[in-house]
């Protein structure tokens, strides 16, 4: 780990305690004969903007994932702030309730309609009430610019607008933590931007984001730190300039290369 | 709770009826494709006079519960004069000939649609190159289609064995000893319905277990030569078992 | 053909019995059928394995000996628990064989329909906190339904045409109406087709209401 992270996890905790991190230690996950994860360790701090990059099969996907125990791990801890995520039912449900995801193809309920995919989490797992469930999604929806299209399915909403549909979602759980999984590959080009801005929005608050993305862009103007991942494992970690500026291991000026062409 | 020596008392005498099952069985079959056959074909024919009436067929069929056909021939046709006058009296007033009628005019309209569907699924190409090749219609439909023919209907067609069986049971409401008909009898004499029907279940149940066993390996069998006749490299076996 | 007069009264009432049956069997199928596609697609071995046992006997067993076993398998344990001879009323019995039936093929039918739905739904769900209570109800159940319909639909006018096997434990309904009536008028021909002429239009009117329920839940779907 590098000491500027370690400053910055230090500074962070310092400030809310644990809420908002998260603690990766010695995981490892296998799919059949193929080693996705081996020895990932990773401190992410409270209010931290990470940026996970990587060739595509280099684990990312399934770090991300296993933040909230989507995909269980098959070694190691994680800890999602300060609760253990293991195999008790609790812990994990409780985690989920704190931590947001969006997923690169979406993943929207196509059977309910915007406003409904905003409201049955609120609804169903707080337990609000459907009047202040509706106020939390207006607001959000707004802040993402598509409160006027809360009553339509998403199938009639561009890719673009589904993405954005989904980080409300997300966020009228009020997570401390929201993750992201590619959310601009599945993208048409010319819809990625809005997305994008959407997420240089999101990370003005004090909300811890990791995000799985090559968009250098939004790692330079948002992130505070880059890891780069290669066949289930970190491989390098700087901030954002140092790292497109300056890569050191040779696997990640490859990949550098590569999506710069 | 049950009453095992009664049961294997009762095992031999319903074994008795299995041989009636077996019989209308395959009659029922024979009867139900050579009618599904003409009828496939005209149903995927272009005229209407010839589609029309095979699909008005299927769909009357397919409308009418199979037992109803069954009393429509056995009971329905005898009041009829000119049934009764004619030459095949003898056989309609015979229950072991109504079944088979009815149950058979039964199987060919779900064993046409199985064929004509599977003659829509065939891919042009092969049949335009035996053209290609100067083969004429019938040739074409001996040595192409319908051998491909054979291979894309038989999941579906094993389905419809394995129904036809089952449905031999519709006999015993009129009269017939099969092995249905033998566990009536045996419940009217014993009266322990529970025990007759439930080993009569059994051994239906190892008769319909064992055929689809032996009907799968049998498609498993037809679909590797095709696979070698269409690949010259043998696949490996996990890849074409499920293909 | 006045003979009808009186008697088209009492056939009619036989079709309503077996529409009455199918309607009772649909709903205690559709829900058995739910049940156990779920177990199917999600319970641990041993259940699941007593659930394809389950669906082999059924596909393995004529439909008229699971009547009989249930007819009077429930007789018997009825009687067994009232301490006298109980007459199980057909109607349930002929309900609850139907809907047993119904169930074993149903359930095939939920479990291919629940693997449909793209594993992101479960994924998202989870993600946002659902518990699998909910997400089962919510997020998977209302996508798979829309895709189990047509099989849904076959196996309805199935259970349909099927009713008419209750006739063999003394239920009146289409087919057992039309065979009493023949045996009055001495028509059985005309009788028995006039039965069938009923069952056609009753699977015709199903077909079409199936029709119309496709497209519908097919609404809002792209």
């Amino acid at each position: 780990m590098t000491n500027n992270a370690l400053a910055n996890s230090a500074q962070a905790a310092g400030e809310s305690g644990q809420s908002g991190q998260i603690k990766v230690v010695g995981i490892a996950k296998r799919f059949g004969p193929f080693q996705a994860l081996s020895d990932v360790n990773l401190e992410i701090a409270s209010g931290e903007k990470l940026v996970i990059c990587g060739p595509s099969g280099s684990g990312k996907s399934t770090l991300i994932r296993c933040m909230n125990g989507i995909e269980g791990h098959d070694a190691g801890t994680v800890v999602v702030n300060g609760i253990p995520l293991d195999k008790v039912k609790a812990n994990r449900d409780q985690i989920r309730r704190e931590v947001g995801m969006v997923f690169q193809s979406f993943n929207l309920f196509p059977h309910m309609s915007v406003l409904e995919n905003c409201l049955l989490a609120p609804m169903s797992v707080k337990g609000m009430s459907r009047r202040d469930a509706k106020d939390v999604a207006m607001h959000f929806l707004s802040r993402v610019r598509i409160a006027e299209q809360a009553l339509k399915y998403p199938s009639q909403l561009s890719g673009g607008q589904q993405q954005r549909v989904a980080i409300a979602r997300a966020m009228c759980m009020k997570p401390k933590i929201l993750l992201l999984d590619e959310p601009t590959s599945a993208l048409d080009p010319e819809m990625v931007k809005e997305v994008l801005d959407t997420m240089v929005g999101l990370a003005q608050g004090g909300m811890t984001m990791v995000c799985v993305t090559h968009e250098m862009g939004f790692a330079r103007e948002v992130a505070d730190r880059v890891i780069f991942m290669d066949r289930g494992s970190i491989v390098e970690e700087a901030p954002p300039e140092e790292f497109f500026g300056n890569p050191k291991t040779p696997r990640a000026q490859d990949f550098l290369a590569q999506i710069l062409r | 709770m049950l009453d095992f020596q009664l049961m294997s008392d009762a095992f031999p005498k319903l074994m008795g009826g299995v041989g009636l099952t077996g019989k209308l069985s395959i009659l029922i079959l024979l009867l139900g494709m050579m009618l599904a056959i003409p009828i496939a074909y005209a149903r995927n024919a272009q005229s209407v006079w010839l589609h029309g009436p095979a699909n008005a067929y299927i769909l009357l069929i397919r409308g009418i519960p199979s037992l109803l056909q069954v009393f429509m021939v056995y009971y329905g046709l005898g009041q009829l004069d000119f049934v009764r006058h004619s030459a095949l009296w003898p056989i309609l007033r015979d229950p072991f000939w109504c079944v088979i009628i009815a149950l058979g005019l039964n199987s060919a309209a779900y064993t046409a649609e199985i064929i004509s569907g599977a003659l829509r699924l065939i891919a042009k190409g092969p049949v335009e190159a035996a053209y290609a090749l100067g083969l004429s219609w019938f040739q074409t439909q001996r040595k192409v289609t319908i051998p491909l023919a054979i291979r894309a209907a038989l999941p579906a067609y094993e389905n419809e064995i394995i129904l036809t069986v089952k449905a031999t049971s519709l006999a015993s409401t009129v009269t017939l000893m099969d092995l249905t008909g033998v566990a009536r009898l045996e419940v009217a004499n014993t009266y322990a319905p529970y025990e007759i029907f439930l080993t009569a279940g059994a051994i239906y149940f190892c008769i319909t277990t064992t055929l689809s066993w032996l009907l799968r390996r049998l498609e498993q069998r037809l679909s590797l030569e095709h696979m070698k006749t269409l690949n010259p490299t043998p696949l490996q076996q996990t890849e074409t078992v499920h293909a | 053909m006045t003979v009808f007069s009186g008697y088209g009264i009492q056939l009619l009432h036989g079709a309503v019995v077996s529409v009455e049956v199918t309607i009772a069997a649909l709903i205690v199928g559709t829900v058995l059928g739910i049940f156990l596609g779920a177990v199917k697609t999600y319970a641990s071995r041993p259940f699941r394995y007593a659930v394809e046992a389950y669906t082999a006997i059924v596909r393995g067993v004529p439909d008229l000996i699971i009547i009989y076993l249930i007819y009077f398998g429930s007789t018997i344990a009825l009687t067994k628990l009232a301490g006298e001879y109980v007459d199980v009323n057909g109607f349930m019995a002929g309900v609850f064989a139907l809907a047993f039936i119904f169930g074993a093929y149903a359930s095939d039918v939920i479990r291919g329909a629940i693997r449909q739905v793209p594993r992101g739904q479960t994924e998202a769900a989870m993600a946002l906190g659902l518990s699998s209570k909910v997400c089962f109800i919510k997020i998977v159940m209302p996508q798979a339904w829309r895709l189990a319909l047509p099989g849904f639909g076959n196996l309805s006018i199935i259970l349909l045409k099927q009713t008419s096997l209750i006739s063999v434990i003394g239920l009146e309904e289409l087919l057992r109406a039309s065979s009493v009536v023949s045996g009055a008028t001495r028509q059985p021909f005309y009788v028995y087709s006039a039965a069938a002429v009923i069952y056609l239009i009753l699977t015709g009117v199903a077909t079409l209401g199936l029709r119309y329920a496709r497209k519908r839940a097919d609404r809002g779907f792209a």
